[in-house]
């Protein structure tokens, strides 16, 4: 990989023919990666999600004793430009990132980066306490803390042996 | 390999997105690497190669093992940029870095007697 100049109508070319480009092999990743992801977590949480968006974060889902914990990358984003709602047990996270290839209007040699709008939906199991989800964007990774209700919470029973 | 195993780290390295744009003074190289602190990232120029490598140290698990995500991304750096004055900060898990162009290949605009 160098830093050898383009010509930028050629690489425009590139990246709208359906001639698999590098961008191309990073979203296939991605979609196996998350494919995989389903495959092995498809009962903790459902993922919605439809994929006729620009772009799919990828997400990690953590189960702990008392919480579920969403980690979505989205690097490069305006705090303000991300909205999470919940609704019937649907948690959404959409958000939009600006092109700033364009703005700057210089010659661009690669274009890698994902850009434009995402939106990614879980249905959450219903035993969540909707109310006290935090949610944190820091470093590009936002982090949603979902704590667990009462009746989920795994119980220890003790048994006294006589 | 088999260290890695015993100390039940799991590691994947990561080929981070990138942009790179060029204007007249400079090539601005921007990744995509979320999560990290701004001190588990290098970049470094050896040989006229800028390498970029990144280290994320993810969530305990339930086995209380830690998870590492390893970023690294090399680009080989034409004759023009001066190596002397390379920039990079991080900011909202986008490491920006920039390549000045050395001076003799700024644009330079003749003025006319």
């Amino acid at each position: 990989m160098s830093l050898i100049k383009r010509n930028p109508t050629q690489e425009m070319a590139r990246w709208s023919n359906d001639i698999p480009s590098f961008r191309g092999i990073l979203a296939l990743q991605n979609d196996m990666n998350r494919i995989f992801d389903e495959f092995f977590h498809g009962d903790l949480l459902t993922n919605d999600s439809s994929f006729t968006n620009s772009w799919n974060p990828a997400v990690d889902i953590i189960e702990n004793n008392d919480t579920y914990i969403l980690k979505a990358e989205i690097p490069g984003m305006n705090k303000d430009d991300v909205k999470i709602t919940l609704e019937n047990n649907l948690l959404t996270i959409r958000g939009e990132k600006k092109n700033e290839v364009e703005k700057k209007d210089g010659n661009y040699h690669r274009v890698e980066r994902s850009c434009g709008s995402f939106e990614r939906s879980f249905t959450i199991p219903g035993t969540i306490k909707a109310n006290d989800i935090d949610a944190q964007y820091k470093d590009g990774v936002l982090t949603l803390t979902l704590p667990k209700a009462e009746d989920a919470k795994p119980k220890r029973i003790e048994v006294n042996v006589k | 390999m088999s260290q890695e195993i015993i100390e039940k780290k799991s590691i994947h390295t990561i080929v981070p997105a990138v942009n790179i744009t060029e204007t007249p003074q400079s090539y601005i190289v921007t990744l995509d690497i979320p999560g990290a602190i701004k001190e588990n990232i290098n970049a470094d120029i050896e040989n006229n190669t800028l390498l970029i490598s990144a280290k994320v140290t993810e969530y305990k698990n339930r086995e209380n093992s830690e998870s590492v995500k390893q970023y690294y991304r090399e680009f080989s750096l034409a004759n023009d940029i001066d190596v002397q004055t390379v920039d990079a900060e991080y900011e909202l898990g986008v490491l920006k870095v920039t390549l000045n162009k050395k001076r003799q290949y700024l644009p330079k605009q003749i003025t006319i007697k």
